[in-house]
């Protein structure tokens, strides 16, 4: 086997890994291992320094190869194939041995973590003896964006990309655009009119040349890769025969928004058994009318709030819809102004008022005598007709949990606070465009904290409530953030696109198109004019699947070579 | 068994001075701050729970209120403006006008309106009155002597048939009290033991106030006892030393010290308040009742002319001396008939019934809980019993 | 159409200067105003009565003036709908929520009015006209979100700014330990970035700066940034720390929040970006002398790259958008007595338990109480952390300690529920045997995953107490804390040994300073105010100063980058178009009326 002068850099993560692995003692059998000239043990292999002595050893040792044992990979191979890079070194003959999450994080046995520690480096010394090295494509970045749906997240993205002069293809579903906020009246916590919000936006959205916006409209399938879509669009669909229409696109920003819970879900509230029993979204539409009343036409005495319908629930959703409690507090003012001599009370079971200004607002319907009780968590309010004698429709049941008593609330109009849930196409959308679904339903980020609105799939960027529960601020915050990912891409230009992909060698290759079934990332082309398979590499995402079916072993993927992974396990079997 | 809540209640309560009390989020810190809370009565949250939610029947079962002394701790840490304090004192408020039969209490804490008119009339008839009755049997240049303008002999039997009318207010109330909080609660178990044994708080607490000496601030404590002290103390020399004092053109010391003392009591520690509430120097003066202001004026004014006519008499000016006794009278006799059983006064009679009755009640629940072999949760424990 | 305006506060606080009588002459000029009336502050509105004033004066469209008129519109709705007139036709001039505000109150008012009377938003009818844009872009603070800020434009090629105060960027989020709720290191999700900043060619990083003065237009700010001297030569510093081996100095180390001493040269963590030491002139012996004393370092350095001597330097910039990101400090603790902060030694804050459960932290992440030792410099005994301290049989957590208090702030710092849920974990995870309490009001697990984190805790067996604890007290050596247990409905006292306080966010100190610079507003709390709630959370009044992150007001760590991106968005536009919006204020009363003429919707 070939044995390249190889470096071996042991990080001892803080204390993360030295606390459980004897990182010197790693890093002294590492020096033994086949090929190795160096190797050395440091604090922190990410920092500058670390990185400074990894290109300093290259240097002196002039490595051919080089092995960091620290982390996983996900976290920080980007950081020390720049740093051997920079020593001149190819990026690719670089391999990082986990021994963090792999080992000391899960083991508290030291000496024979410490072993195992040393099977990695093994394994990953004698792999990185057959790495060769790769050179990373580049392709050109096409400046028009596509943005799915016309709520205030797509409106939004919309206008800041069209904002830098970019073509804006933008699809909406329904004959209108505004999405839920075109359902509301007023915002909280500063109860600004959420249809002047809308108007602004809509005006400069439809008045905006770069914006071509397609209503009734929606995605059927969506080829090619980042910076180099072809999204498919069925234009006008809705009402007659729908037109299609292919665009080239180099982004496409996911706003596809949510639904509200079904209430009649939530039996025990009498959803459609009692006809004052109404959602937040049925009230809205009162509130825009001017018309807050019962279904017999009276005005209601007492109005009651009940919170967390379908959220934080075990039998329905787990996750907290986030916006319901400002809303209901919103509900709670708007019932007081509206109706002067009524008394409103709001059945919750934590008060989230967390955003700018929410608290205050909170205090402030407080002080205008709004009456709160708390349920607890996972217990039903139970709404039941009043009796005869009773001054009120009807009661609801609580176990109160300030109080400790079960109380009984009149109430006359019952408004339910249902929560967002992903829409029943969200999972039809996720395989259009090839993201995933988190087990709510809601899409998944490419990284909760530091990467809210990319995704696993290069190019392709969620904003807004799609992406779980958010109130409109957050959304547009959102929108915005994936509009300018986007146009930090398109300013440069050129995109690159990691060398790791699979290559189909198309003199073996038989034509049988297994492997273009057994793609997930639709990567492969059938090229019927050749009969052949070939990788579309931008796609690839080096998975592996189309090399383990290949009947006629046609295919290679670069980087994961037989040889390589062989070689791995031989190094982990010592 | 479900009980009804009644937003409205909250309206009855805002004129007795709750008017903040809805503001309250419940983060429980005003009744861990307040030095008198302590299991079973944990307060002021949990009444002002009740009352938020309209709870008729349990606020009037609550012995809770009487147990506060309005230190101000809780009102000063309020994080929500919410008052606690001043809720608990209107709870008082409100209590009391619960256990007056007759609803002249109500009618006095909603509207001072009608308490102002009241004592006025009072004042007018006491002062016809005693004048005719001066007229019709002495000589108003007499203020002592056979034909005194008003004899303390036939003052001494008017108070006393004062004092039966009172009581009987008083007690009546009382005994409602004692219903409301003890009687009609099925679920208390019966343990006329602890009646007995807990007796002696009555006198004690009455005489003392020794709860308010626990509030971090001694000062107020000190004021009151010596309000409610002077004020005692004259109670007993006017009703059983009558005669000595207002008669005679020598002055007894061994009779006269305790009364110049108590009177000086009384002017001072009225003054005092006044001025504090005026001053709002503190959690507990920030809000004032018109009761407060017509309860303290009442005092100090009875004390200024009680002194005024003495000195008058002393220096030998009889008919001014009478004069003033008859506006002294015409003062003294709203303040008893209308203070006494229906307003602010009548703390000083619900308070120690209800420390009473309160150790009464714990004594029972304690003895029950041993019975069926539970223990109450020690601190410690309390949170884990739940959580766990 | 006729029509009637209202004009009403619903806020007693702020009013913000405008002269209400000048804006209610102002409207009666308007046309088709046929009434105007003043509500004045907090009016109780009878809609029953409203209808037939509007019937009376035959009205079909109502403007409501005033700041946060859209707390009377319900009443205004249903009066329009008892009137028989269409209730839409309620239509908002909101003062307070479109920046009225100091000088040009009056004039924004009437503007503002006059949008609401043509029926056109506000928003849309006030748009500043467009000017030229300098490519570069400045970033003041270097915490999560300048960072992220800074990479978003630097990614898109353009040139930026970063300019953080102290000696390394990273921020606050650098001295986490794990981050709620799916408990990654901070460090590890973090220093790849600060490196990627550190290496980045179109990102000048200038740390241990200060911005001195910023002048000019939207467009073309010129900024004046003061280098302070860090007497070690960055880029030839290897951060070897002999120098800090020999330094005699010993001062709490902020980056521990205190709980931790630091050399007078220095380096805040190992990872810190620049990798370079920096001296403390506050407490170098020599700087504090005037070189007659001490030197030690420098004499020993190998590269020779101290130089205790150096001055600071003044740079010029010319940038075409200022990005706010000061973040945030805690409350505090001291200014809440009942909880005992610097009283009882194992009292601690959010910030300083992050520093002793972190790994890097002084007792390598192990949870312990303060051990007495004598200090033999200073000859006295005091309160340290020592690795092989004991470590706590129970740990309470206090939410909300100056938060949602209107003794304190009354707003909600928003983060402190779910890192104290966070704390509870580490404790759990750390001391299985030890008990763990939190004290609470609301739980406020609000984001993604956060609830599901809120279940996980409890069935890690944390006692969760609904009752803000009310004080920390020591009897004969033992800390007991009080609290009303409510659901339990009792109040609870007992021993803890550790005692954490879920202190709440405040604005950075001299954001008043930065406000007054760069001419954008602060709330009643000193957070900076966004240009539009909803619609513009990332823009302020002043034309391409953009804020992100918690100046703005508390958020969490992905609120705060999601907005970081955002306010790149508008960077990055000016910077590839060459032009940008100018501020509000560029535009006159008669442009704004122009404007909303022209965009009535034809009836």
């Amino acid at each position: 086997m070939p044995e390249p002068r190889t470096g071996v850099f042991i990080c001892n993560c803080g204390t993360n890994i030295a606390k459980v692995v004897d990182c010197d003692a790693v890093a002294e059998a590492a020096a033994g291992m086949p090929g190795v000239v160096v190797a050395r043990s440091y604090k922190y292999m990410c920092s500058n320094p670390g990185q400074e002595m990894i290109a300093q050893e290259i240097g002196d040792h002039d490595l051919e190869r080089v092995v960091v044992a620290a982390c996983s990979p996900r976290m920080h191979e980007p950081t020390f194939r720049r740093a051997v890079e920079t020593a001149g070194l190819n990026p690719y003959l670089v391999e990082m041995a986990n021994i963090r999450e792999q080992c000391s994080w899960v083991h508290d046995d030291g000496a024979r973590a410490t072993e195992k520690a040393e099977d990695l480096v093994r394994a990953a010394v004698m792999r990185v003896a057959y790495h060769e090295p790769l050179e990373r494509l580049s392709v050109d970045m096409c400046p028009n964006t596509l943005v799915i749906g016309g709520g205030i997240a797509g409106l939004t993205a919309a206008l800041e990309l069209a904002g830098a002069g970019k073509l804006v293809y933008l699809v909406e579903r329904q004959p209108g655009l505004g999405g839920n906020v075109a359902r509301v009246d007023l915002t909280a916590p500063y109860l600004d009119s959420a249809p002047d919000i809308l108007t602004d936006r809509i005006t400069r959205v439809v008045e905006h040349p770069d914006i071509t916006v397609m209503t009734n409209s929606e995605l059927v399938r969506l080829d090619g890769f980042v910076g180099n879509f072809t999204a498919t669009l069925a234009v006008n669909g809705n009402d007659g025969p729908g037109e299609e229409r292919r665009v080239d696109v180099g982004s496409v920003i996911v706003c596809t928004g949510y639904r509200e819970f079904d209430a009649s879900r939530a039996t025990h509230l009498g959803y459609g058994k009692h006809p004052n029993v109404i959602t937040s979204f049925e009230f809205e539409h009162m509130l825009r009318q001017g018309r807050i009343e019962t279904k017999e036409g009276r005005l209601p005495q007492y109005v009651a709030i009940v919170h967390c319908v379908g959220s934080r629930s075990a039998e329905f959703h787990g996750y907290c819809s986030r916006v319901c409690c400002m809303t209901a507090l919103k509900y709670a003012h708007e019932v007081k102004s509206a109706l002067p001599g009524s008394y409103v009370s709001d059945v919750y079971v934590d008060m989230h008022a967390f955003g700018k200004g929410c608290e205050d607002f909170y205090r402030r319907s407080a002080e205008v005598k709004t009456l709160f009780l708390m349920y607890g968590k996972g217990e039903h309010p139970v709404v039941r007709r009043a009796d005869p004698g009773d001054d009120c429709e009807m009661l609801i049941t609580v176990d109160e949990q300030l109080s400790g008593e079960t109380i009984e609330l009149p109430a006359d109009l019952i408004i339910l606070m249902v929560g967002m849930e992903p829409r029943e196409d969200a999972e039809s959308v996720t395989r259009l465009v090839n993201i995933s679904q988190d087990k709510d339903g809601w899409f998944i980020e490419s990284h909760p904290k530091l990467d809210p609105v990319a995704t696993t799939t290069d190019g392709v960027y969620i904003a807004g409530a799609c992406q779980s529960p958010k109130d409109i601020p957050d959304s547009v915050a959102q929108a915005r953030a994936a509009a300018a990912r986007i146009l930090g891409k398109i300013a440069k230009g050129k995109l690159e696109i990691d060398a790791m992909f699979a290559e189909i060698d198309q003199d073996r290759c038989s034509g049988c198109r297994v492997c273009n079934e057994i793609c997930p990332y639709s990567a492969i082309e059938f090229d019927a004019a050749e009969h052949r398979s070939h990788v579309i590499s931008a796609l690839c995402k080096a998975c592996g699947a189309c090399v383990a079916t290949c009947p006629s072993a046609a295919i290679k993927a670069r980087h994961f070579t037989d040889e390589q992974i062989f070689a791995e396990i031989a190094g982990v079997l010592g | 068994m479900a009980i009804r809540a009644n937003p409205k209640l909250i309206e009855e309560l805002e004129p007795y001075g709750a008017e903040d009390v809805m503001k309250c989020y419940h983060c429980g810190n005003c009744s861990a701050v307040c030095p008198f809370s302590a299991d079973p009565y944990v307060f002021p949250r949990k009444p002002m729970r009740y009352l938020q939610m309209g709870l008729e029947e349990k606020l009037e079962g609550q012995l809770d209120p009487w147990l506060c002394y309005y230190c101000g701790e809780c009102s000063d840490q309020c994080p929500r403006d919410a008052e606690p304090g001043e809720t608990m004192m209107s709870l008082r408020r409100w209590l009391t006008s619960r256990y007056d039969w007759t609803g002249i209490s109500r009618l006095f804490y909603r509207s001072w309106r009608w308490e102002l008119l009241a004592i006025l009339l009072v004042a007018v008839i006491t002062a016809v009155a005693f004048t005719l009755f001066g007229m019709s049997q002495g000589s108003l240049s007499d203020y002592d002597g056979p034909n005194a303008f008003l004899p303390s002999s036939a003052i001494h039997i008017f108070d006393w048939v004062l004092a039966a009318v009172l009581l009987a207010f008083l007690l009546s109330n009382a005994a409602r009290m004692w219903w409301f909080t003890m009687g009609r609660d099925k679920d208390l178990p019966k343990s006329p033991g602890s009646y007995i044994s807990s007796a002696w708080m009555l006198p004690a607490h009455f005489l003392t106030q020794m709860r308010y000496s626990q509030c971090e601030h001694k000062g107020p404590w000190v004021t009151h006892l010596a309000l409610m002290l002077s004020y005692c103390v004259m109670l007993v020399l006017i009703m059983f030393f009558l005669a000595e004092m207002a008669s005679g053109p020598s002055v007894d010391w061994r009779v006269h010290v305790l009364g110049y003392l108590a009177t000086a009591g009384l002017v001072v520690s009225s003054i005092l308040f006044l001025r504090n509430r005026m001053k709002k120097s503190a959690a507990q003066y920030r809000h004032s009742h018109e009761s407060d202001w017509i309860f303290l004026s009442l005092i100090l004014a009875v004390a200024l002319t009680g002194i005024l006519q003495h000195i008058l008499h002393r220096t030998g000016l009889d008919a001014a001396a009478n004069v003033t006794y008859i506006v002294h009278l015409a003062l003294v006799v709203p303040m008893l008939a209308l203070e006494v059983p229906f307003s602010k006064w009548s703390h000083l009679a619900y308070r120690p019934l209800a420390i009473y009755l309160a150790q009464v009640r714990a004594t029972a629940l304690a003895r029950a809980r041993r019975g069926d072999g539970k223990q109450q949760p020690s601190a410690e424990q309390a949170a884990p019993l739940r959580t766990a | 159409m006729r029509i009637g305006v209202y004009i009403c506060r619903a806020s007693a606080e702020t009013g913000g200067g405008a002269n209400l009588e000048s804006v209610g002459h102002y409207a009666a000029n308007l046309p088709q105003v046929e009434v105007v009336r003043s509500l004045g502050l907090l009016p109780r509105l009878d809609p029953e009565a409203l209808a037939d004033e509007i019937v009376a004066s035959d009205l079909d469209r109502i403007v409501i003036a005033g700041d946060s008129p859209g707390f009377f519109k319900p009443a205004f709705t249903r009066a329009m709908a008892l009137a028989l007139r269409a209730p839409e036709e309620v239509r908002l001039a909101s003062f307070r929520e479109h920046g009225v505000s100091g000088d040009g109150a009056t004039e924004r008012a009437k503007a503002i009015t006059a949008c609401a009377v043509f029926g056109v938003p506000f928003t849309l009818a006030a748009r500043p006209k467009d000017t030229k844009w300098t490519a570069a872009a400045l970033v003041i603070g270097g915490g999560i979100a300048g960072i992220q800020a800074a990479l978003e434009i630097a990614d898109g090629g353009k040139k930026v700014y970063l300019v953080e105060r102290t000696g390394t960027i990273g921020g606050h989020m650098a001295m986490f330990d794990k981050t709620f709720p799916t408990l990654d290191c901070a460090a590890c999700i973090l220093t790849p970035k600060m490196v990627a900043v550190g290496q980045h060619e179109m990102i000048d990083l200038l740390s241990y700066s200060e911005v001195e003065s910023i002048s000019g237009v939207p467009g073309s700010y010129r900024a004046t940034v003061l280098r302070h001297a860090r007497r070690v030569d960055e880029d030839a510093c290897v951060a070897c720390g002999i120098c800090s081996d020999v330094c005699p100095v010993r001062v709490p180390s902020e980056f521990d929040a205190g709980i931790a001493e630091r050399k007078a040269v220095y380096i805040p963590f190992p990872q810190a970006v620049p990798n370079a030491y920096l001296v403390d002139e506050a407490s170098c012996t020599y700087v504090q002398t005037n070189g007659q004393k001490c030197g030690a370092c420098a004499k020993k350095c190998p590269k020779e790259c101290i130089d205790l001597d150096a001055r600071g330097d003044v740079l010029q910039l010319e940038v075409g958008s200022v990005i706010v990101a000061t973040g945030y400090e805690v409350l505090d603790a001291s200014s809440l007595d009942r909880y005992g902060y610097g009283v009882h030694p194992n009292v601690l804050t959010a910030l300083e338990f992050e520093r002793l459960t972190n790994a890097s932290g002084p007792t390598g992440g192990h949870i312990v109480t303060k051990s007495l030792k004598h200090n033999k410099r200073k000859k006295v005994d005091e309160w340290v952390f020592d690795p092989e301290g004991a470590s706590p049989k129970s740990v309470a957590i206090i939410h909300c300690v100056g938060s949602r208090d209107t003794n304190h702030n009354a707003y909600c710092s928003r983060v402190c529920c779910m890192y104290s849920l966070k704390f509870a974990h580490l404790v759990k995870e750390k001391l299985p045997d030890a008990a763990c309490y939190e004290f609470y009001i609301d739980m406020r697990a609000f984001g993604k995953g956060y609830e599901a984190f809120f279940e996980r805790i409890q069935d890690e067996g944390t006692f969760i107490v609904r009752g803000r604890s009310a004080t920390v007290t020591e009897r004969d050596g033992q800390m007991m804390v009080k609290g009303e247990d409510i659901l339990s409905d009792s109040v609870v006292e007992f021993p803890v040994d550790m005692v954490l306080l879920a202190v709440g966010l405040v604005p950075a100190d001299r954001s008043d300073e930065l406000a007054r610079m760069l001419g954008i507003p602060r709330d009643d709390y000193g957070w900076f105010t966004e240009a539009d709630y909803n619609g513009d959370p990332t823009g302020t009044e002043r034309g391409g100063v953009f804020v992100a992150g918690v100046c703005q007001g508390p958020k969490d760590i992905p609120d705060t980058v999601a907005q970081a991106s955002a306010v790149a968005a508008r960077a990055l536009e000016g910077a590839m178009t060459g032009r940008g919006l100018q501020s509000l204020a560029s535009l006159s009363l008669s442009d704004i009326e122009a404007r909303a003429k022209s965009l009535v919707p034809a009836s």
